[in-house]
């Protein structure tokens, strides 16, 4: 390694260490949280050993559940409990119940148990339960996953879609790339006559235009998406210039509508379709459309096979750029949509802030990052000029 | 070029403003003729390139008319103009193979299927570049990129091609050739050629006609070796080539020549294409390849050597002649046993017949 490498390594050095420590650990950990499964382990050590022993078929023998009401007997803290409780209910309603009571009647169960703690609760005496803490006690899980896609394990082991009223993941994702593939075309039908029409200026004209362009992107997202949420909102100018136009006689309802989604999602995207582009096409000398049409290109000729194709580059990095973001999008949708107008964004704070789910949240956050990958990969594939880069 | 054919190509008075004040071109009349190679030389901003942009139809005429063909063609759009058309950066389209380049104009002209291959084989044929038929115009040297530029604006065979300083961008060495090559493609393929261009020695090496811009006017129009050798003005002579400019006063008109006066006293001899009155302020243009070293019989003058420099074909001698000003000579090789060091006595002599005379004030008059 040269001196001159040996300097551009150290430079980077503060850059790699940030993208280290805000961006791949992140992201590792995230993805490891969406497998983790500590809980059961954690709550009922001995249960896990002695159901580790067990076969699976049938009912368990008295050890199970003698290591079971031991394991409830020993004084812990009730963290790690309200942590299996929680965790259990989540796989299976009625679970917080069940343990909650067997951890109560537990110092006065006497042996043997397999009998005292089915009179105790009749479900102790079912394999269904114990499979379900044998399947959890494995500090690894692909629930969270697997419900991501709607889908779950059944205490036997086989993968099975889950309640059709409990469904609501798949067609959440299906909507959040729905509306960031419409955010984008839109983007991309209003930003390339405007990133155009900007090209063609110069001069003061063109510096006003751009501060257009930009003073909308200085301000802050949140700031923007409030705005919109005013201007849409029943009583907001919108609906009140339509009013006193005689266009309407009662307000329309378009705030917490699909339509004001996209509204708002377009308007903050748009500078980065523009940008981008703009730069591409400002790049581009007039004699290449004069060169067309002096060949004898008649003028929607001239676009469509000379300027479109070279102007692709700009298409593809801003219209990339507008998708990517959109399909993280939380706060716009949050502030101007209905329920029915949340993207995955929208559960990954429910699960984080409200339920207390990080698993979920993890695994939600994890297939969101594959499948945005799976779809820029795709669209790489499929969207001329963006893996050949700008030329000319 | 002859009178009684009717010429391929008439600007009519055409002026040129693009805000109303500044005219760029102005009262331009100018004909081109079948199969011609007409060059419009000039200073930047002299309004050749404006010219070239009208005809091509990216530009209008603000007043006056472009005749194509006996037609009127002012506003008729470039595309339906049928000119073949190579800029000075090529404008190769990038995402396009150098095949899909050649292809393209016989595309837009719907030329069938087998035809656009015969034509774009036998055009890369032409260029001697068949082996990179398949390649995009970046992985092409400049001199390549410049000659698939060509095969483009000539393989749909136009009525005429129009050259806008294509040359401007490759080294000496390939321009040279290149100049060769566009001139030999003229000649066998009898094509049209209005090419503008500021190298006043491209010009001269590739044009049957040179039209002199300057100032939105043509200074004068004619072959090469006209406008070089009989300036009609100061600018013209200054601009063709190089020149000993002297200040001098007009006197009295002697046989075939006009006597001057420099400020020094001295006489000089020289031809005043425009009438001089005797008293007029004047310019006295020399070249110095016209310059002898040794006596003479007309404007012959002492002075001493100043600088000697060697230009590889021939030496450049610098004389400061105190009653004239200072006078650069052209030495061939082949006199370089005459050839004096800095410092030594010397006299110059040239023809009265090699002079040329302007008013001083007539930098760019028509």
């Amino acid at each position: 390694m040269d001196r001159n490498s040996r300097l551009g390594i150290l430079l980077i050095a503060p850059l790699l260490l940030l993208m280290l420590v805000g961006f791949v650990l992140p992201i590792g950990a995230t993805a490891f949280k969406a497998f983790a499964n500590p809980e059961v382990s954690a709550a009922l050590p001995r249960t896990t050993v002695a159901l580790d022993r067990w076969t699976g078929e049938g009912m368990p023998d008295e050890a199970v559940f003698a290591a079971f009401v031991e394991d409830l007997q020993s004084p812990q803290d009730n963290r790690t409990f309200g942590a299996l409780i929680r965790r259990m209910n989540f796989e299976q309603s009625g679970m917080r119940s069940r343990l909650s009571g067997a951890r109560r009647a537990a110092p006065d169960l006497e042996a043997p148990y397999s009998v005292s703690l089915i009179e105790l609760d009749p479900a102790w005496g079912t394999p269904d339960i114990w499979q379900l803490l044998r399947t959890h006690s494995n500090p690894y899980t692909a629930t969270y996953m697997l419900r991501s896609m709607d889908l779950r394990i059944e205490p036997a082991g086989n993968i099975v879609a889950v309640d059709p009223n409990m469904a609501v993941f798949r067609e959440l994702f299906v909507r959040t790339f729905v509306i960031s593939i419409w955010v984008t075309v839109f983007a991309v039908l209003l930003g390339y006559p405007t990133a155009w029409y900007l090209s063609t200026l110069s001069g003061r004209a063109e510096s006003f235009a751009l501060l257009c362009v930009l003073v909308p992107f200085w301000i802050s997202i949140l700031v923007r998406s409030t705005a919109w949420f005013i201007i849409l909102q029943r009583e907001g100018p919108i609906n009140a210039a339509l009013l006193f136009a005689g266009l309407i006689d009662t307000p329309q309802a378009i705030i917490f509508t699909r339509s004001a989604v996209y509204i708002a999602m377009v308007h903050v995207l748009l500078p980065f379709l523009i940008l981008p582009l703009l730069s591409v096409m400002k790049r581009i000398r007039p004699e290449y459309v004069r060169a067309a049409a002096s060949l004898g290109a008649r003028p929607w000729q001239q676009f469509l096979l000379v300027y479109l194709p070279m102007t692709m580059p700009g298409v593809a990095a801003g219209a990339l750029m507008v998708l990517m973001l959109s399909v993280g999008f939380y706060i716009t949708p949050v502030l101007v949509g209905g329920l029915q107008d949340q993207m995955v964004s929208y559960y990954i704070a429910y699960f984080t802030n409200t339920s207390i789910n990080l698993g979920m949240a993890a695994a939600l956050s994890l297939l969101l990052l594959l499948l945005t990958g799976l779809l820029v990969a795709v669209a790489s594939r499929f969207m001329p000029g963006l893996s050949t880069g700008p030329r000319g | 070029m002859t009178a009684d054919t009717a010429p391929l190509v008439v600007f009519d008075g055409v002026h040129k403003s693009y805000d109303g004040k500044v005219q760029v071109v102005k009262d331009l009349h100018l004909r081109i003729d079948e199969g011609e190679f007409l060059t419009l030389l000039g200073p930047s901003g002299s309004g050749k390139t404006t010219t070239l942009m009208m005809l091509a139809g990216f530009e209008e005429p603000s007043a006056g008319d472009i005749i194509f063909d006996g037609r009127r063609i002012n506003n008729m759009p470039t595309y339906k103009r049928n000119f073949g058309m190579v800029f000075q950066n090529y404008a190769l389209f990038p995402h396009m193979t150098v095949a899909e380049n050649l292809a393209f104009p016989l595309r837009m002209h719907r030329f069938a299927k087998p035809e656009i291959a015969g034509r774009v084989k036998r055009a890369l044929d032409m260029i001697r570049l068949d082996s990179v038929a398949d390649r995009r115009p970046i992985q092409l040297s400049g001199g390549q990129q410049q000659r698939v530029a060509l095969a483009r604006a000539l393989v749909f065979e136009p009525r005429m091609v129009l050259m806008d300083e294509p040359l401007g961008a490759l080294d000496k060495q390939l321009r040279d050739h290149m100049q060769l090559e566009i001139r030999e493609l003229h000649e066998r393929l009898g094509l049209t050629v209005l090419y503008v261009t500021h190298d006043q020695s491209e010009a001269m090496t590739m044009s049957d006609r040179v039209a002199i811009f300057n100032d939105g006017l043509v200074q004068q129009i004619g072959p090469p070796d006209m406008v070089y050798d009989k300036p009609q003005n100061a600018f013209v002579a200054r601009f063709m080539g190089e020149n000993n400019v002297l200040s001098a006063v007009a006197g009295q008109v002697d046989g075939v020549s006009l006597r001057l006066r420099t400020p020094a006293g001295a006489e000089l001899l020289a031809q005043a294409p425009d009438k001089l009155a005797a008293g007029v302020a004047s310019q006295v243009l020399v070249r110095p390849e016209q310059v002898a070293l040794g006596t003479g019989k007309d404007n012959c003058f002492s002075g001493v050597v100043a600088d000697v420099i060697y230009h590889g074909n021939h030496l450049r001698v610098v004389v400061d002649v105190p009653q004239v000003g200072r006078i650069t000579a052209h030495l061939a090789k082949s006199e370089c046993h005459l050839c004096p060091s800095e410092g030594d006595g010397v006299q110059v002599n040239w023809p009265a017949t090699a002079a040329v005379a302007f008013p001083a004030d007539s930098e760019t008059g028509a």
